[in-house]
């Protein structure tokens, strides 16, 4: 059973439920944000092919990460901001 | 700071204000406005940022990050001018968050049953409503990460921060935003009692 195998795995490398390892974490944020070099998003992205517990963990993170680019509203710039930056700067300079 | 710039004409100046501050002038309003949550304070720290931009033209090296450097700009006005404030948060304990960041805890309250459908259903007001409710500093990480775009290094120099540092402000952040999406989710219906795969 696959489940069996990776609650021995977590057993084995002492970590309690949650996450693989600490290396796992902060690989899946630097491949999240396009920090990560190529070893490591190589070695990220094959490692979730396996691990759902990473993988579970990475498609949160990306989901939460794209649900704040696309739904977060931007507030519209008042025209009279654009306006009082030229006069002051035409009265000062 | 040292910069080995000919001083620039006026001419010169208006037309590189024009045409790499100006048209900057949408994500730094709504980053103002994120961080004091008020139209008239987001007004004055943006005017403040430009007129400080312009002041200090001459350190602007053309064709560099124009959004980096304006970004930090109106970081510290906001730092020196709206942090005194009262009614503004208090600076979030660091050594606090290291000491959590460096716990085997990390991430375990939160993985559990959050879901990826639950997110996704969200609405604007609610990912907006989970944004406002951090601290200000975790709230400018993921403003100017995932709403931005700016890289680690771009960050690091915006908050004048180590990359380290960045890096677990950015986990704690995330965290503290999905334990309050987690929340919103609840509310919505996806329960810890539904299957989580």
């Amino acid at each position: 059973m696959k489940a069996a195998i990776t609650n021995l795995y977590f057993k084995l490398i002492g970590k309690k439920q949650g996450y693989c390892c600490k290396d796992c974490v902060s690989n899946l944020y630097a491949v999240l944000d396009g920090e990560a070099t190529k070893d490591q998003e190589e070695y990220f992205k094959t490692h979730i092919q396996e691990c759902s517990h990473c993988f579970n963990l990475y498609e949160i993170d990306k989901s939460v990460k794209e649900v704040i680019k696309l739904k977060v509203a931007d507030k519209e710039v008042p025209n009279s901001l654009i306006s009082s930056i030229k006069d002051k700067l035409s009265n000062h300079a | 700071m040292e910069h080995n710039k000919s001083e620039l004409s006026k001419a010169e100046k208006d037309s590189l204000f024009e045409k790499e501050f100006m048209p900057l002038i949408g994500p730094l309003y709504n980053f103002a406005y994120r961080l004091t949550f008020d139209e008239d304070d987001a007004n004055d720290l943006v005017q403040e940022t430009y007129l400080k931009a312009y002041r200090f033209i001459e350190s602007y090296e053309k064709g560099t990050n124009a959004k980096a450097w304006l970004f930090r700009i109106l970081k510290n006005s906001f730092i020196n001018e709206y942090r005194k404030n009262a009614k503004l948060p208090n600076k979030v304990d660091y050594q606090e968050v290291e000491s959590y960041y460096n716990s085997d805890d990390v991430d375990e309250p939160i993985t559990s049953d959050l879901r990826v459908d639950a997110v996704k259903d969200m609405i604007g007001d609610e990912v907006a409503n989970a944004l406002n409710a951090l601290d200000v500093d975790f709230r400018t990480i993921i403003i100017l990460c995932d709403l931005e775009g700016f890289t680690y290094e771009e960050m690091a120099k915006i908050l004048d921060i180590p990359i380290g540092t960045v890096r677990s402000r950015l986990h704690r952040a995330r965290n503290l935003m999905k334990e309050k999406l987690r929340e919103y989710a609840q509310n919505m219906g996806y329960g810890k009692n539904q299957s989580n795969s």
